[in-house]
């Protein structure tokens, strides 16, 4: 039987090379200091609390069933590094503009709309996360000072990373808008200098 | 105003939001936030409901996951996937294609975002396949189905999100989707087999069994992963967030100092990344709770019964779960993640008329994966169009055989439930 005659040679590197590219390439390569000061700070606390969730679990694992020994605190320790977890990545998610949307509705909305939507959209982000921030600030007063039973730290160490994420969250969203309105108001009074 | 008045327009807020292009997680808060105003309740609940949902250990595996496929894929590890799928059935007629279908099923091992995935592999094979003269849609539309794979295949990060929600054992459901997984890698090589021989492609290379030996000794080390994942939790010596973190150190090892490809930065930049794709899943699944209660007490479920019972007239199980598969279908095409949040209004609906959940949630899964080539959202086939430079109305025309197949597929599975309960009642055994 023929066989294709075409030049794909090196075609299986080239696919590991692109998917590695993709896996390693830095978000905020063109972002300012501020910028990338800011989200360098929330990596780190996010890289933190997964690094301690693998190797807390692995070595609660592997001591289990190598010394037959097992710590009390490690699903409790893990379990209280999740919040972080989840909320630095929100807070990066939607830093990056990767936050989980919908735009095909978007759009097909006439362009004359979208900026007045989009502007409502930035404005209802901001309520809503700020309201949580709230609620989950009156969540941790209340019970942020209950010690959690083996770790034996107060709960409130993990709870007020709702606080942290959907405030910080929401701080996002109010300079991402405003960015966007000084960017579009700049555009107006050059265009209207030029007339 | 009744409960149920109240429940309707919390889940109308939450649509309405979503085609304002409002972020989920806010969509989804703003829904939550309306059902506790309606139903009077102490919002100082709704952050203990989304603890308490984040806490479950079934999800800590999700960032593990993710972790241990983004280790693997920074050790370059996609191109000895595509190298040893290349030695298995590139020698068949339209052996690129067979190729690109089979990577996919070799791929559903590495848990990730299906859509990255699909943009880093398809980035190369979809312009190779134009190269190779298959037509530009058809190229684009089989790489986007070919995606769906994944997601089937364990450890899958959908099954994750419907273990969580539903409580269902993790390594039940991981062998659930196996065989409908492979069958529905099969089937899309058939589709593929029947086009080749009518249009006349060419195979990719020729069968050495060599070659396959080759290739398969520098991919066998990517099958780890899977299999201490699926092996460690079946065989009951892991529980899935240990089973992750094995799987991490694993990745790591592998990547690190046998492929040698993974610096320190890269292994930094992989982290980030999977704090950042699990993150927002981590508080979507969280909220899901909180959003199942309200619409729980606001006698949600009991409606959609009485719906059901209404709309199918003769009493067939069968007939329920295709309507309920129907509505999660529909709710796919604009969704995505699906699972977290249409799961908790139905899940009461699904207890009510007592469906094997195991059996459902391989359905689910297919239905998030007709989600993805179904406009109007079609995440995979636009990803894909955009790839390959073709308008998405041939894409998805393109998609026409594929898109019959999967459904066709998903009927086979809903009448023949052993396709996916087969393997865990063995395995429980």
């Amino acid at each position: 039987m023929t066989i294709l005659e075409i030049p794909l040679k090196n075609l299986s590197e080239k696919i590991g090379e692109a998917t590695k590219k993709l896996e390693l390439v830095d978000p905020d390569e063109n972002a300012g200091l501020l910028d990338k000061c800011i989200n360098r700070f929330v990596e780190a606390v996010g890289v933190s609390a997964l690094v301690m969730i693998v190797v807390v679990i692995f070595a609660n694992a592997f001591s289990r069933y190598a010394l037959n020994f097992s710590f009390s605190w490690a699903e409790e320790l893990v379990q209280m590094s999740m919040p972080w977890l989840a909320m630095t990545g929100v807070f990066l998610s939607v830093r990056r503009g990767t936050m989980i949307k919908i735009d095909y509705f978007f759009e097909k909305i006439p362009e004359r709309y979208q900026a007045a939507i989009a502007y409502f959209g930035y404005s209802l982000n901001i309520i809503i996360l700020l309201s949580m921030a709230i609620v989950s600030l009156d969540f941790v007063m209340l019970f942020g000072g209950d010690e959690a039973l083996y770790v034996g730290l107060p709960t409130g160490y993990s709870t007020s990373a709702l606080v942290w994420g959907m405030a910080g969250a929401a701080m996002a969203y109010f300079a991402e808008f405003f960015r966007v309105w000084r960017r579009k108001h700049l555009l107006e009074r050059r265009s209207g200098a030029k007339k | 105003m009744t409960p149920l008045i109240g429940a309707g327009i919390s889940i109308f807020l939450i649509c309405s939001l979503l085609v304002l292009r409002v972020p989920m997680l806010v969509a989804v808060m703003a829904g939550v936030f309306s059902g506790i105003y309606f139903s009077d309740a102490w919002a100082i609940s709704l952050p203990q409901t989304m603890m308490s949902g984040m806490g479950r250990f079934v999800l800590i595996a999700l960032p593990l996951f993710v972790l241990a496929g983004g280790l693997m894929n920074a050790g370059g590890i996609s191109g000895r996937l595509f190298d040893f799928a290349r030695a298995l059935v590139g020698s068949l007629r339209g052996g690129l294609a067979h190729v690109n279908v089979v990577t996919s099923m070799f791929f559903g091992g590495m848990i990730g975002s299906s859509t990255a995935d699909l943009a880093g592999t398809g980035s190369i094979v979809i312009p190779a396949m134009k190269e190779a003269k298959y037509p530009a849609d058809f190229s684009a539309a089989l790489t986007a189905s070919s995606a769906g794979i994944g997601p089937m295949i364990p450890p899958s990060s959908p099954m994750i999100l419907y273990s969580a929600v539903t409580g269902v054992s993790l390594g039940a459901l991981f062998l659930a989707g196996l065989i409908p997984g492979l069958l529905l890698g099969l089937s899309q090589m058939l589709i593929v087999a029947y086009l080749a021989r009518k249009k006349g492609w060419l195979p990719f290379s020729v069968f050495q069994l060599g070659d396959v030996w080759r290739s398969g000794r520098r991919a066998i080390l990517a099958f780890g992963v899977p299999l201490i994942i699926v092996g460690g939790m079946v065989l009951g010596i892991f529980t899935p967030s240990e089973a992750g973190a094995f799987a991490v150190v694993y990745a790591f090892l592998i990547s690190a100092f046998i492929f040698k490809s993974l610096t320190v930065s890269g292994l930094y930049r992989v982290l980030v990344n999977s704090v950042q794709l699990s993150g927002e899943l981590l508080i979507i699944v969280g909220l899901s709770f909180a959003l199942g209660a309200g619409l729980t007490n606001a006698h949600v479920p009991e409606f959609l019964v009485r719906i059901i019972d209404t709309v199918v007239i003769v009493d067939s199980e069968y007939l329920r779960i295709f309507a309920l598969i129907l509505l999660a279908i529909v709710a796919g095409m604009i969704l995505d993640p699906l699972i977290p949040v249409l799961l908790p209004i139905i899940l009461p609906t699904l207890l009510a008329f007592d469906v094997d959940l195991i059996h459902f949630g391989v359905l689910m899964v297919i239905a998030v994966v007709i989600g993805q080539v179904t406009p109007p959202m079609a995440i995979a086939l636009i990803v894909a169009g955009r790839i390959a430079n073709v308008d998405q109305i041939r894409v998805l025309r393109a998609n026409t055989p594929f898109f019959i197949g999967i459904v066709v597929f998903l009927l086979i599975l809903i009448a023949v439930p052993e396709l996916s309960t087969w393997l865990p009642e063995v395995a429980r055994e």
